[in-house]
């Protein structure tokens, strides 16, 4: 979707000082949200993080929020929208609950969520023998398509011209399909786009821009 | 709570109250929380991509294997983790600068640099990183040669991207260890150049 957090190009953003090394999560809240959102691994609602939650946020809310409050945010959806809590209960969090209706549900501890799946050596490439579309030097154009649902194609490459610089093997295709539609692992690619291709005159000569896109983001330059 | 107010909720208190519900009805474990916290915060961060790069600067067929396969010289030393497994190292040369950002979110290898700092989440960096490289970078400190090619790594998919920076000089003789404290976390990212403490 042509949402909010696809800002590649955007103007108008003052930068930011690059603060020093030191701890990320600086504020308590923080620390709860950042260990809430990774524990909450329940059935039903443990979506795909970044899909879900960037394309669920209004876009004038998601430029608003600080980084951790979008993922307060989403994880506040996640619960209501499953029926796991209600408004109710959120604004009156120490007064009666109704039980969750999953029997038998024990919450994963530490040994789950940070040995079986944080620091896993969990690995996207996946273990499957497909034919690449493309190779390595191909030209290509990025589709210029703008599906409704998550993409990870972003709008700054779409239409434009590029060259296959690595072969990543095959991943899980991660954009949102239509109903009824099957998701088909593919070869993902790191497509060189040049600053000029992308940004016109205001690109720069020597500048490259490297995205990695998917087969089916992708069509040979007749 | 979960409507389109903006900003002014107060943070704590939503989280608080989120925390003690999910708490309370038995779906979250406190103790995973805090795993999680402990995990981000202490077992990774960026001295483990400083490793890396400073064994990199002295041992040749080490960089050659990162270069080629970073992923795999990675899980030979057990650096792994979710969304960071798929590790590709690309090198600064005098010639070439490269610079990585996540345009649609704020991808980054957790498993060799920990948690991003705030300015590599900030939508000013996601927008202008891929458009402006050069003058991000110049706003940052770092004012580079027009002759320098700027390569720009947006984290669209799973892979993530270390940057291997330049060596600095006057380095001639340092242990691995004493180079790896050399090592800052955003020349990792490609927001700076290393220089010895002094120079610069």
């Amino acid at each position: 979707m042509n949402g909010a957090h696809d800002l590649g190009g955007t103007d108008g953003f003052t930068l930011p000082q690059r603060e020093a090394e030191g701890p990320i999560l600086k504020k308590e809240w923080e620390r709860l949200v950042w260990g809430l959102v990774w524990s909450l691994r329940v059935p039903g609602i443990s979506r795909g993080g970044r899909a879900a939650m960037e394309q669920s946020i209004p876009p004038a809310l998601y430029l608003s929020l600080p980084y951790y409050a979008r993922w307060l945010y989403r994880a506040e959806q996640s619960v209501l929208e499953s029926g796991l809590v209600t408004v109710e209960e959120l604004e009156n969090p120490d007064g009666p609950l109704s039980v969750p209706d999953i029997p038998d549900f024990e919450p994963p501890g530490p040994e789950i969520i940070v040995d079986g799946f944080l620091a896993s050596d969990f690995c996207a490439e996946l273990d499957v023998d497909l034919p690449p579309q493309f190779s390595v030097g191909d030209a290509v154009i990025a589709r210029n398509e703008h599906p409704v649902g998550h993409t990870r194609a972003p709008r700054y490459v779409r239409g434009r011209r590029g060259t296959i610089h690595l072969d990543h093997g095959v991943h899980e295709f991660q954009d949102q399909l239509p109903p009824g539609v099957e998701r088909k692992a593919q070869h993902l690619y790191s497509v060189m786009f040049t600053g000029r291709e992308l940004w016109g005159s205001r690109g720069g000569s020597k500048d490259r821009v490297y995205v990695d896109l998917w087969d089916d983001h992708l069509q040979a330059v007749a | 709570m979960a409507d389109d107010k903006p900003a002014q909720a107060d943070y704590d208190l939503r989280t608080r109250a989120l925390v003690s519900v999910l708490t309370r009805k038995g779906l979250v474990d406190p103790a995973a929380m805090d795993a999680v916290v402990e995990y981000h915060e202490r077992q990774v961060g960026p001295h483990i991509g400083a490793g890396l790069v400073a064994r990199s600067w002295v041992d040749p067929d080490y960089r050659r294997r990162l270069l080629a396969d970073a992923r795999a010289v990675a899980r030979e030393e057990n650096v792994t983790g979710f969304q960071s497994t798929d590790l590709v190292a690309v090198a600064n040369t005098p010639s070439v600068h490269n610079l990585v950002v996540c345009t649609l979110c704020s991808c980054y290898p957790w498993s060799v640099l920990g948690l991003p700092p705030t300015w590599y989440k900030d939508s000013a960096y996601r927008a202008r990183a891929v458009i402006e490289p050069r003058n991000v970078l110049r706003e940052f400190g770092l004012d580079l040669d027009d002759e320098v090619e700027v390569r720009v790594w947006d984290s669209t998919a799973e892979v993530r991207y270390l940057v291997i920076p330049q060596r600095p000089p006057g380095t001639d003789g340092m242990s691995v260890e004493q180079l790896t404290a050399l090592v800052t976390r955003d020349s990792m990212i490609g927001a700076e150049t290393l220089a010895v403490s002094g120079q610069k």
